[in-house]
């Protein structure tokens, strides 16, 4: 009997030597990850999705971020109009905030830099692509949250939980880590021949230099700041010509590539009529953002499968399907030169016949009264089609670039690509040409990169005008150079979000977003149309602090040695 | 209670250990010797018997034959107020569900739940609340450290524990009880009639700047009722809910033993009549809304040897319900409330279903036309338990193991079908409806199997008459499976506790848990976690100075202090750091392929623990003049801490994605109960009276609130559920008020909508001005008494149980005018909102006690959020029960060779004091759930 007893409590002691199942079997852990080809490839591709605007375009608070300054409005009520009325503070709720996110992702990168030695499974060439990888998007991501904020923590390695009390870096050193990134970036990735669609190259980190240093050259940064207080968290302290060089050079380099062209599917020559121009130039314009193979201006784009959500969101609201979720401003039309190259303010613009004989980006840009779009004119007039309806444009405009006219949202419905630029060829011009000219003048070239200033905008604006109007007329001096090349960046990369950043960093914001949101009031009598101009689409407020976020009050009080932006 | 007298022979050991517990209801007593209650007296699931006036812990216990005869399948809905500590909130009246929320000592967790464990003869049984209550020998509250802290992890929150009946040395006694009766809602909504609705609806729609809907003509025809095809007035409640149901319960049971063996077996069975108006021409196969159950119950404990004892224990439930269509009970509730009553007739005049675009749901389409489902949930729970005495070893050594094996499912079989809306005639189809398609589903819900192993010595000695001696230790495994867990959680520990008792005067107990899960962070022995607790007692009675008095007969002074735990909080696996295929995040390439993307969805905490509570307690139990009166009191100070939340030290800047709780909040409890009660007699007549208060607040200490912007503002500091938002101020008088007020910044408003306080003075309304604006929706007190009476074969029982301290937001479909958004039907209460019509001569501005009607409803901002205007106090007082019953004489009974008989009538629920009279203060939520019944009931209980 005793022997029953020894047994049953050896049988219960054995229970208690197994141990508890440390991990659960339907989960993955990082050593499953890493070592596996497959899985790494899809951890680093995963990272991408860091892009914005994927399958729709309208991304902050529903609305595009061109509805924040005086690009657009948003149609619908929106939660963007807190960057606009004058009611954001650090404990809104801010629809641009991208902070979270950012550092995300800034960790899934640093887990990944980390982690990677463990892959022994692969080529060399693929670990240097994907340590690439992670750096330009570490760079960029860093880069998005500088433009926002002005100096941030740097991620530079995994945070540990235990010490989480980490200060802003300066603006400069956060801009020289970017460009270190940046530069390690472009000696480890490929040329762009040799790179998947929507993945960055060699050409994508030489870029997002090139921008960074365009940025950091700009009045807002190159200076001793806003109020001349040298805050070192949001600008340099001094202005630096030598900065404006740098950045010529960067963008120089991306041009001396000998890759990447302005995308045209139509040749404009001299020799065409004024409708012809007006084809091909919307034609080459609008194709830019559809178009994959053959595509050699992207230099990255945000890939999405096949979709037309980008045609619903943006067709006028009397069309079926149609969302017309944003509003172009007056004054974004009004930025729109004409079909021979001029400025409105000094050519046969006709306030009465507004529409005639514009710049082909504007017809590729923007749905205006009359434009023939699905098989009817577009009727923005009072009592109009297209202005019916509890949500309807707020200006008398829809927007219409990136948008496909073959594309068909209602009844047999059919898609296209859609590819946002994230960074395109223009923009590098447009870089190049300001760097340039700001350096050197608008028709300098000491260091023989071979364009000048007025070249790289030549080289823009024939993709949409003849080459005999390509120029830009009159204009002799820096500061006329100056104008001209940021009206050309209004137009060119108008709705990329870009103008929304350009605006502060040439410290033009406090004047150009406190002027009110301008719409037109059309009304159409028997056959004729009048225009109203004087209408006020949108309030708008700008106080000096926005020129950058507020970090918000929880992270502030999680994080005892932030300082917060002044002003907030 | 008589003191005991210690022997040294081990048959008088055995007497003495199982004193006879005299119950404080008299009556219950006599009752009770139809199902002599038994003499053993369990307080906790793992310890040798012990005598209640040795325990040293806080616990609450009554006779299972006290709550037996009360209708309901949760048995948990009839305790609160017979036991302290314990609060209880009825979710649903659903039969056979009656879902409810049990609080033991009110709230200490912050994120995690403050449902306490339910156990069954000491192990923990899914569903134990639906447990037959004829099988249950007595229910027991546990409520402090010294109690609770040996079930470890799962302790924190306290524990309710049910023993069932087991076998007795006595000739076989059969037992059967019937109960049957009606049941009925105690509070159904009062819905308007189709002109108060146009009219209050046309008002609705001008103060939203809009145009009446309806004209004069259809004003006058709802009010005529003329055109009930153009112009329909149905009562939807009415027409298809059963305001009465019928029930009815049967019990067998049977009970005895031998030397060898005792047994008890028992089955059961329960039907609800259906509850809806269903028409019976149409179908073959039932379409009504009912429940049904059947279970059984067989234990034998079986004297193998005279060393040697076998017990197993097996018990099963099936129930089932059947509805109509594919709609869960509170959705079909919901539809019969919430549909307009002009909005479709039931049938147009073609004899087609009647509906319109807007309203595709036919009620009578709902219930005949839309098929059914079946719900069923199954369970079986067995155990069996060996000991074996090891005198040889030591005298009173037993050593002993058992094994349970625990299985549940739930099942829903669904034959549902749809149907066509015609609005006007048969030429107007509406909706999406599928007639001549029939889909069929079989689902499993839930499912969980438990496997528990225990092996263990226990110990009781009594030493030279003085000293009294326990002592119980043993190892348990308990490996849960299913419930939506891929990996089986496992539970495994060393439990034990030790009783000293010194001349029984002085008191010393012992007990504790060395438990750990694979959820516990760290490696090896730091995934085990300790929970002792120790606690003393002095009998004051039995020292000389107070023993043989005439009045006080017995009084003990104890107190406890411990550590509970609580893993709840713990998310699955979060000690580990986890990825996961997110699937093809990101396409590239002009073909716009993908791989499939990693992500690091979980950070993992590793050294996540459970939650802890620091509980103390002092009590005091007393009875006087020979025990005819009992005045217990108890007071208690809980402290939590590690409870598992955000943590303000983790700014978003470390990049984790998903939750990333770690322990780190703080929050106390305190409270007190007393029970008492008075028992005597008068010649033949009989009479008990009890009553019980049970009061518990928390605090939060801690919960990682950061700054505030006003002191006000903050939550820390107040009670863990305490409503917070605006403080109203009435509604606005007219324009001019409103121009002199701050601005509000939730939306437009205009005269009769809610105007707020501005705290803080800033000229505006927002959310700087929320505070503390009432208690939380879980009550801080709750009481009962009640009086039983015994004469002459007649016996009659009296019980109250109420709650205070306690406020519920009176909003949506239940509240609110047309809820959802403009689209439902109004209420009886809404004819007293603010209204100001001079032409109509209608001016309730100065006492209106409800704002300006809409059809935004949800959408209206201004209304929505949380204020004290929408707050209504949800206490209430209600007759839980009255019974009167009659018991053959044993003469009259013997003659029919009965052992004796008794008949009885008795309410429930049957009358509710309280401030809110809409609806029953127990619903808490805002949606229509299935009302709470009260019944009327017959019945017998024999025995053979």
């Amino acid at each position: 009997m005793k022997k029953i007893y020894l047994l049953s409590l050896t049988l219960c002691l054995f229970f208690f030597s197994c141990n508890f199942d440390q991990f659960p079997t339907e989960s993955i852990s990082y050593e499953d990850v890493f070592r596996d080809p497959l899985k790494v490839e899809g951890y680093i591709t995963g990272l991408y999705s860091y892009l914005p605007n994927e399958n729709s375009y309208h991304s902050v608070a529903g609305a595009m971020l061109s509805s924040a300054c005086d690009e657009s409005a948003s149609t619908a009520p929106s939660d963007i109009t807190l960057l606009t009325d004058g009611s954001l503070t650090a404990r809104s709720s801010n629809p641009d905030a991208n902070w979270g996110n950012s550092y995300q992702y800034l960790a899934d990168i640093n887990l990944g830099l980390e982690n990677l030695h463990l892959l022994t499974n692969e080529r060399q060439s693929t670990i240097d692509q994907y340590i690439g990888e992670m750096k330009f998007l570490r760079a960029y991501i860093h880069f998005d949250l500088v433009k926002r904020y002005g100096g941030i923590p740097l991620a530079k390695k995994q945070f540990s939980l235990g010490d989480l009390n980490i200060e802003r870096n300066s603006f400069e050193e956060c801009i020289s880590f970017i460009l270190e990134d940046c530069d390690e970036a472009a000696n480890l990735l490929p040329d762009p021949n040799n790179v998947a669609f929507g993945r960055a190259s060699n050409g994508a980190a030489l870029a997002l230099k090139s921008r960074v240093l365009l940025y950091a050259a700009s009045p807002l940064f190159n200076s001793s700041g806003i109020n001349n207080d040298n805050n070192p968290l949001i600008c340099y302290g001094n202005y630096d010509p030598e900065r404006w060089e740098l950045a010529a050079n960067a963008a120089h380099e991306v041009i001396s590539l000998n890759y990447y062209t302005v995308f045209q599917t139509k040749a404009i020559t001299d020799n065409l009529n004024d409708s012809q121009v007006a084809q091909y130039g919307e034609e080459n314009y609008r194709k830019l953002f559809t178009t994959i193979t053959g595509n050699k201006e992207l230099i990255l784009s945000r890939t999405a499968a096949l979709n037309n959500i980008i045609e619903k969101d943006n067709t006028p609201v009397g069309f079926p399907s149609g969302n017309g979720k944003t509003s172009p401003s007056q004054q974004m039309v009004d930025a729109y030169g004409m079909l021979d190259g001029k400025y409105i303010e000094n050519s046969s613009y006709n306030k009465d016949l507004p529409y005639l004989k514009r710049d082909p980006r504007f017809e590729a840009s923007i749905f205006y009264n009359g434009k023939t779009w699905s098989g009817r004119a577009i009727e923005t007039f009072q009592g109009g089609r297209d202005m019916q309806g509890t949500i309807y444009s707020k200006t008398g405009y829809y927007l219409s670039k990136f948008s496909e006219p073959s594309v068909v949202i209602s009844g047999s419905q059919t898609k296209t690509y859609h590819c946002f630029p994230i960074i395109r060829y223009a923009e590098i011009l447009l870089n190049y040409a300001e760097a340039m000219n700001n350096a050197y003048g608008p028709d300098e070239d000491p260091n023989g990169y071979g364009l000048t200033a007025r070249d790289a905008l030549k080289q823009i604006r024939a993709r949409v005008l003849r080459p005999q109007h390509t120029d830009v007329i009159g204009i002799t001096t820096k500061e006329q150079m100056n104008e001209a090349i940021k009206r050309e960046r209004q137009v060119e990369l108008a709705f990329e979000e870009h103008r929304y950043f350009d605006l502060k960093r040439w410290k033009e914001a406090q004047n150009v977003l406190s002027k009110p949101l301008m719409g037109v009031i059309i009304r159409k009598i028997d056959n004729n149309y009048t225009y109203d101009y004087s209408y006020v689409a949108e309030t708008r407020q700008f106080q000096d602090k926005l020129y950058f976020y507020p970090i918000s009050q929880s992270e502030m009080s999680k994080n005892k040695a932030l300082v917060n932006n002044p002003g907030w | 209670m008589k003191h005991s007298r210690i022997n040294c022979k081990p048959i008088v050991i055995l007497i003495i250990l199982l004193f006879l517990f005299k119950l404080s209801i008299f009556a219950q007593t006599e009752r009770d010797s139809l199902n002599k209650i038994d003499e053993k007296f369990w307080i906790s699931p793992y310890d040798s018997h012990q005598s209640k006036d040795l325990i040293t812990s806080s616990v609450s216990q009554i006779g299972g034959a006290k709550v037996e005869n009360i209708p309901g399948a949760n048995r948990m809905n009839s305790i609160a107020g017979l036991l302290t500590g314990f609060v209880n909130i009825q979710d649903n009246g659903s039969p056979g569900w009656e879902n409810n929320s049990m609080y033991i000592r009110g709230l200490r967790t912050l994120d995690a739940s403050n449902q306490p464990l339910i156990l069954i003869n000491g192990f923990y049984r899914p569903n134990a609340e639906y447990i037959n209550p004829y099988d249950i020998e007595s229910i027991t509250v546990l409520k402090d450290a010294a109690s609770t802290a040996s079930f470890g992890l799962r302790g924190g929150n306290g524990v309710i524990l049910i023993t069932t009946k087991k076998g007795r040395r006595q000739p076989l006694k059969i037992s059967v009880n019937t109960s049957f009766g009606y049941l009925q809602p105690t509070r159904l909504p009062d819905v308007v009639n189709s002109y108060d609705y146009a009219t209050l609806y046309n008002e609705a729609l001008i103060n939203d700047g809009g145009v009446a809907r309806y004209d004069q003509t259809a004003l006058d025809a709802y009010k005529n009722g003329d055109d009930l095809f153009h112009y329909p007035n149905n009562n939807w409640l009415k027409k298809f809910y059963k305001k009465d149901t019928f029930y009815q319960t049967y019990n067998l049971n049977l009970r005895g033993g031998s030397d060898q063996v005792l047994y008890y077996v028992s089955a059961g069975l329960t039907k609800n009549s259906g509850s809806l108006n269903v028409d019976d021409t149409v179908n073959t196969y039932n379409t009504n809304l009912d429940h049904q159950a059947i279970d059984f119950r067989g234990n034998m404990d079986i004297k193998v040897t005279p060393l040697m004892n076998l017990s197993i224990d097996v018990s099963s439930k099936i129930s089932q319900w059947n509805l109509p269509g594919t709609l869960n009970d509170q959705e079909i509730m919901a539809r019969l409330v919430r549909t307009p009553p002009n909005a479709f007739p039931i049938f147009n005049e073609d004899g087609s279903l009647g509906g319109t675009a807007q309203y595709t749901e036919n009620p009578y389409g709902m219930i005949n036309y839309s098929g059914y489902s079946i719900n069923k949930t199954r369970n079986l729970y067995s155990t069996l338990y060996l000991d074996h005495k090891l005198d040889f070893i030591l005298k009173n050594l037993t050593v002993y193991g058992s094994v349970s094996f625990d299985n549940y499912y739930d099942q829903t079989i669904t034959r549902n079908k749809g149907y066509f809306v015609y609005e006007g005639s048969i030429d107007t189809p509406q909706g999406t409806g599928k007639p001549d398609i029939q889909q069929n589903s079989n689902s499993f819900g839930t499912e969980y199997r438990s496997f528990d192993i225990r092996t263990g010595l226990k110990y009781s000695e009594n030493i030279n008459e003085a000293h009294n001696v326990a002592a119980n230790l043993f190892l348990n495994q308990n490996t849960e499976s299913g419930n939506g867990r891929r990996m089986p959680h496992v539970y495994k520990g060393l439990i034990g506790s030790a009783h000293y008792a010194f001349k029984n005067r002085y008191l010393l107990d012992y007990s504790f848990a060395y438990q750990g899960s694979e959820q516990i962070g760290g490696t090896g022995y730091q995934q085990f976690m300790f929970f002792p607790a120790v606690s003393l007692g002095w009998i004051l009675t039995g020292e000389n100075f107070l023993s043989k008095n005439s009045v006080l007969s017995f009084m003990k002074l104890r107190g406890s202090y411990g550590i509970t735990g609580l893993d709840d909080g713990i998310n699955y696996y979060q000690k580990s750091t986890i990825f996961r295929n997110i699937g093809k995040a990101y396409l590239t390439g002009e073909g716009l392929t993908s791989v499939n993307t990693y992500r690091r969805i979980q950070v993992g905490i590793e050294n996540i623990n459970a939650e802890r509570f620091y509980k103390s307690n002092i009590g005091l139990d007393t009875r006087f003049f020979s025990d005819k009166l009992y005045f217990n009191v108890d007071v208690f100070h809980e402290s939590g801490k590690d409870l598992i939340i955000n943590s303000l030290e983790i700014p978003a800047m470390f990049g984790a994605r998903g939750d990333l709780k770690t322990n780190i909040g703080e929050t106390s409890n305190k409270g007190f109960e007393i029970e008492t009660g008075f028992n005597s007699s008068v010649g033949d007549f009989k009479y008990s009276l009890f009553a019980t208060y049970s009061f518990s607040r928390s605090k939060i200490i801690d919960m990682q609130e950061g700054e505030v912007m006003y002191p006000f503002n903050s939550r820390t500091g107040h009670p863990i559920n305490a409503q917070f938002g605006l403080q109203a101020d009435g509604l606005f008088y007219d324009d001019n008020e409103i121009a002199a007020s701050p601005v509000q910044q939730y939306g437009s408003y205009q005269p009769g909508d809610i105007k707020y306080k501005d705290l803080n003075n800033d000229n505006k309304i927002d959310i700087d001005d929320r505070t503390k604006i009432g208690f939380g929706s879980i009550p801080e007190y709750v009481y009962g008494m009640g009086a039983n009476m015994y004469y002459k074969g007649f016996d009659f029982s009296l019980f109250f149980q109420g709650v205070g301290n306690v406020d519920k937001k009176m909003s949506g479909l239940l509240y609110w005018e047309f809820s959802p958004n403009g689209t439902g039907t109004a209420f009886e209460h809404h004819k007293n909102r603010w209204v100001y019509d001079p032409e109509q001569n209608m001016d309730t501005r100065l006492t209106a006690t409800y704002p300006r009607l809409t059809t935004g409803g949800e959408n209206n901002n201004n209304r929505n959020p949380n204020s004290d205007y929408w707050l209504k106090d949800a206490s209430y007082l209600r007759l839980k029960n009255i019974e009167i019953g009659y018991s053959l004489s044993d003469k009259v009974a013997k003659s029919i060779f009965i052992e004796n008989i008794r008949f009885f009538v008795s309410a429930n629920n049957i009358l509710t004091f309280d401030g809110i009279k809409i609806i029953d203060p127990e619903l808490t939520s805002s949606g229509m759930r299935y009302p709470i019944q009260k019944s009327l009931n017959f019945g017998i209980n024999l025995q053979f």
